[in-house]
């Protein structure tokens, strides 16, 4: 009787699960289904397959937005190992390395996660402007490394500190220098979480919406995310193709994920980000 | 034992780290905190003018207005993601097949791993008044007299805006809730089993208090991301109608890039420092002593 | 300053209020570009020395064929010479356009698309046509300006010069749904009043009149934004005399202003008088333009009245949101750039039998009914495929401008029109190119664009001010959705335009001295 019950609720949770998800999914799976009708075919059948299926919209979509994609995959290209191995490298020093003055370059990098983007939006502006830098990679690339450190930082620095202090030694011992123990043995050990840092740094700029469009005005230096709110205006008044944009500006994202998904979630799962 | 590190080895692999926040993160953010003292026009040299864009501030009526939506928005954050990821993640746990739980819980991620300004131009779409998403929902079931053009209307706009990512399931919330609810040792569940405790007494009793930091984190996370994420907002209303969905973080935004009034944004952007950092550090105090009862 | 997302406005300040068109043209041109950004065309084989090359950059997808058709043609007639195409992506084009040019060298265009990169010609970069426009044109046996626009061409000038040749231009029209409005008795109404009360008659059977997009970004360089200049273009048509340019005054060409007499009947006579800048912001300043005038508050009377009859929640409205209102037929009329015939023909094509419908477009019917004298309204439309040409050697320039000629011949307007339709490419607007043979169903989808005149001084916000744009925005939805009342509203323009002020003069460095002239170089 009680197994019963129990396997009952179990049901209804699995049900009520169901339900959200198919509500969040929802709107995800209209935009494929759109993305391949034509204006005529959504007009008068909405909710109706593809008839025919459009898949010159993807051709369209992409010859609109391959610039844009193309450039967040380079900025991302270059920001990402830079900060990993910035990361890497001051993580393992703050963790394994004694030298004076220690806990302030920690607290001043941990302090950071206190500083809103918000406050530092327009004077890192004035900085970029003032170094030159406006709408050219740089003024993306060089804040991005910058920032994108911070919690690259911790992360490393929180995991390599983790690790047990009898590896070290020994390898220490077998006469190694410090910057071989990083190579040959931090670094390894630490690859869970630089792929953490990695995925969400590349999510960060993914993501990031304000600071190219402010910093970047050449059309053919701009990101996707910035990319893909005014390409549609070259569609004028398709909606297919816009949708098939929305698509294949997707896809780096999931195959990223596919890839990472388990250590980005166990990255933001872990106890180091309450650090 | 750690050995006193030689200087140069330290400062191969920290300098570069330490000099780059110099520049790029201390730097803008003294900047920051001094330019909101000044009168500063694009392309302009900054004059020290004392606290006259707080005044400036204080008489600002878009910037009130502002608020007053900020306020409402911020609050119906918290509630979403104190409710419907915590509802999923407890869901989730009581399955008792892992495949499942697995799958399920892959699911709930998805909506994470499309762009941000994707699911923000989707949403454009699922409210638009035409051939909208929702209007459609609402046609197919017969409820015709309800479709609007939900951004564009004065009384549901911000009501729009806060309906954004609904159900509000999934997301960064539900990961926390998860790891927190998944570290609860089988013990504390076994003996809650054997005092009679399932259910929604056993939610309530035993996975809330114990997941009291994980709350706090949620909240400190929503406070932060919601008083200064305006993108979507610029994209979807740019604060319209009128000044239906304008929020602080909005009007600075203007301030400086569209009017050039760089000290009166930096001086928002103090401000709006100051309330998040207020606000964060009065949410772990009461945690904090919620934590020591 | 401008946000990256504003196009940056044409035209100096003296000769144009507010001046601001190329970004409903730039849409409209992206549509076709977009589809056709991958055809680059690959760099052609280099010509023998003796060979001589003309190249063509632009954006105009929608003219490819028929470009290409002129091309050989002009390369039958000049055995010596090859004109090379190139469609660019407008993404970047303005970017790849500067290293081109700067670089210089044969790499680089002889004609391109001027209205995509602004400020080309004061840095030197392009060829004076004004002494050229007034030869003969070899290909028709004219003086060239006689087949060519010249209310564009004067409304366009940088510093009296002439610095490119526009194929064809965008207006704003009311598209309408021709079967909606015979089953209910509606015609292409002659009266602003009309127009009204037919939009009364169809909302009492139940139909929505007018689809008109109205978010923020309609109201900068949309719909409402159009309709605030047309308005305000009309209401104020009597401010032209106060703003001239006066003896002394650095900018003032007595051969274009002495003798002006304001005629409301004309709706060119202002089109040529040179208007200061610093009249404008002095009559402002000074109060005797203001927005809290009887004028002001019957035009925004008059346009709340209209938006009764626009789709409810139109604030939230985009321009894909009104057309779709249209297209489905769930709205009788659309108010959009003639860049829309093209889509609205193709997308007509690919609708079933049943969801087709017989549509028109009629121009913005003039105001009959008001305590002022509204003289009908004008457009507010910009330069569509404009063409302008590169400094080079002498002999390089001449046979440029003798493309450019053989281009702007009607025959060869004819036969961009002609490639265009056959090829399903969105026609961007009329074509500035005075007899040119079209085929009669263009000619008639073009003509109530057409022969309006162009809008001189006109308000939304103060010139093209962002704060004061902004600032309107936001007291204009507020009143449009009954927030606030028609006074405070007015209350509110009148203040943010003299706010706007100080703003401009320091932005242009202004010293509010007509006779010097002061702007600060871009």
């Amino acid at each position: 009787m009680r197994r019963r019950r129990l396997r009952l609720g179990e049901v209804a949770a699995l049900a009520t699960l169901l339900v959200l998800l198919a509500i969040s999914l929802l709107p995800f799976a209209i935009m494929l289904l759109l993305s391949l009708k034509s204006n005529a075919d959504i007009f008068t059948s909405f909710w109706g397959l593809p008839n025919p299926p459009r898949w010159d919209h993807y051709r369209d979509a992409a010859t609109a937005l391959w610039r844009y994609l193309l450039n967040t995959f380079i900025i991302t290209a270059v920001v990402v190992p830079a900060v990993i191995v910035l990361a890497s490298m001051a993580g393992y020093a703050l963790a394994r390395l004694e030298f004076r003055g220690r806990g302030l370059a920690f607290g001043l990098i941990l302090g950071l996660l206190m500083v809103p983007g918000v406050l530092t939006l327009i004077p890192a502006f004035a900085l970029v402007q003032s170094l030159g830098l406006l709408n050219t990679r740089w003024a993306l690339i060089l804040p991005y490394v910058a920032g994108g450190q911070v919690l690259g930082v911790i992360l490393c620095r929180t995991f390599i500190a983790s690790l047990p202090d009898e590896l070290f030694e020994s390898m220490r011992l077998d006469g190694a220098d410090e910057f071989r123990v990083y190579r040959h043995l931090a670094l390894p050990l630490s690859l869970p979480t630089i792929a953490t840092v990695a995925i969400m740094t590349s999510l960060g700029i993914y993501n990031d919406y304000i600071w190219p469009l402010v910093t970047i005005s050449d059309a053919a230096l701009q990101t996707f995310t910035v990319g893909v709110t005014r390409f549609s205006g070259e569609f004028n008044l398709d909606y297919g193709p816009t949708l098939a944009g929305y698509v294949l500006g997707s896809v780096p994202l999931i195959l990223l994920f596919a890839v990472g998904m388990r250590s980005f979630v166990q990255g933001v799962t872990s106890g180091a980000l309450r650090a | 034992m750690k050995r006193r590190a030689p200087w140069h080895l330290v400062a191969v692999m920290l300098l570069p780290t330490l000099a780059l926040l110099a520049v790029f993160s201390y730097t803008p953010a003294t900047i920051g905190l001094m330019r909101a003292f000044t009168r500063w026009e694009t392309g302009e040299d900054p004059v020290w003018v004392g606290a006259a864009n707080f005044a400036a501030m204080w008489h600002d009526e878009f910037l009130r207005i502002g608020i007053g939506n900020q306020i409402l928005l911020l609050a119906a954050s918290v509630v979403k993601v104190l409710t419907m990821p915590l509802l999923v993640a407890e869901l989730l746990v009581s399955l008792r097949s892992p495949r499942w739980q697995h799958i399920l819980r892959t699911a709930f991620i998805l909506p994470m791993v499309v762009p941000g300004m994707v699911s923000m131009l989707l949403w454009a779409f699922i409210y638009d008044g035409s051939i909208g998403l929702l209007n459609q929902l609402l046609e197919a079931v017969g409820l015709e007299h309800l479709t609007r053009a939900w951004l564009g209307e004065y009384r549901t706009a911000l009501l729009a805006i806060i309906g954004i990512g609904f159900p509000w399931c999934g997301g960064l919330a539900l990961l926390i809730y998860l790891a927190g609810l998944t570290s609860i040792s089988t013990d504390v569940y076994d003996s809650c089993a054997l005092d009679g405790a399932t259910g929604w007494r056993r939610v309530l009793h035993v996975d809330l208090p114990l997941l009291r930091p994980q709350v706090r984190l949620v909240i400190t996370l929503t406070i932060i991301g919601a008083l200064q994420d305006f993108g979507s907002i610029l994209v979807l209303t740019a604060g319209g109608p009128g000044l239906a969905t304008h929020v602080p973080a909005l009007h600075m935004y203007f301030q400086a890039f569209r009017f050039g009034h760089m000290g009166y944004a930096a001086a928002i952007g103090f401000a709006l420092f100051i309330v998040i950092f207020g606000l964060a550090a009065l949410n772990q105090a009461a945690g904090r002593k919620g934590d020591a009862r | 300053m401008q946000t990256a997302h504003h196009e940056p406005a044409p035209g100096p300040l003296s000769d144009a209020a507010t001046g601001c068109c190329p970004a409903p043209t730039r849409r409209a041109l992206l549509a076709g570009a977009a589809s056709m950004a991958a055809a680059v065309i690959a760099e052609p084989a280099r010509a023998a020395p003796t060979r001589r090359r003309v190249m063509v950059a632009t954006v105009s997808a929608n003219y490819r064929e028929g470009l290409e058709a002129v091309a050989r043609e002009y390369e039958r007639l000049h055995p010596g010479v090859d004109v090379v195409i190139q469609i660019m992506p407008a993404t970047g084009y303005e970017t790849w356009l500067r290293t081109q040019i700067s670089s210089g060298g044969d790499r680089a265009p002889d004609l391109f698309n001027a209205n995509y990169a602004w400020g080309m010609y004061e840095r030197g970069l392009m060829v004076n046509l004004s002494p050229h426009i007034q030869r003969t044109n070899p290909y028709t046996g004219k003086p060239w300006i006689e087949t060519l626009s010249r209310q564009f061409i004067e409304k366009f000038k940088v510093g009296g010069d002439v610095s490119f040749i526009p194929l064809d231009f965008i207006e704003i029209g009311f598209y309408y749904n021709a079967r909606l409005f015979r089953k209910h008795g509606c015609r292409p109404p002659r009266t602003w009043e009309e127009m009204l009360e037919q939009a009364q008659r169809l909302r009492a059977a139940g139909v929505l009149p007018f689809a008109i997009p109205g978010n923020a970004d309609s109201y900068w360089s949309g719909a409402v934004g159009w309709m605030a200049r047309f308005l305000s273009d009309a209401y104020t048509r009597h401010y032209v005399p106060l703003v001239l340019s006066r003896p002394g005054d650095w900018d003032y060409d007595a051969r274009r202003n002495a003798g002006f007499r304001l005629n409301l009947a004309d709706p060119y006579n202002d089109a040529n008088v040179v208007t200061n800048g610093e009249r404008l912001l002095a009559a402002v300043r000074d109060r005797a333009i203001r927005a809290d005038d009887g004028r002001f508050a019957e035009l925004y009377t008059r346009l709340k009245e209209f938006s009764r009859h626009w789709q409810r929640g139109f604030h939230g409205a985009s321009t894909q949101t009104a057309y779709t209102l249209f297209l489905t037929q769930r709205a009788a009329v659309l108010l959009e750039t003639s860049s829309a015939l093209g889509q609205i023909m193709r997308d007509m094509d690919d609708l079933p039998e049943r969801a087709r419908f017989e549509w028109g477009v009629f121009p913005v019917p003039r105001m009959v009914r008001s305590a002022f004298r509204i003289p009908p309204f004008r457009g507010v439309g910009g330069p569509g495929t404009s063409l302008g040409v590169v400094r080079k050697d002498r002999e390089q320039e001449r046979w440029a401008i003798d493309f450019l000629m053989f281009l702007t011949r009607p025959a060869s307007a004819r036969s961009l029109v002609d490639h265009a339709v056959r090829h399903r490419r969105p026609l961007v607007g009329p074509m500035l190119v005075p007899g040119a043979p079209l085929p009669e169903r263009v000619r008639a989808l073009f003509a109530p664009f057409e022969g309006r005149g162009f809008e001189r001084l006109s308000f939304r916000g103060l010139m093209d001010d962002q704060q004061s744009v902004w600032e309107w925005t936001v007291w204009a939805q507020r009143y449009m959705e009954d927030q606030v009342p028609l006074r405070t509203f007015l209350a509110r323009y009148q203040r943010l335009m003299l706010d706007a002020v100080p703003r401009v003069v320091a932005l242009q460095g202004l010293d509010m001295d007509p006779r010097t002239r002061d702007r600060k170089v871009a």
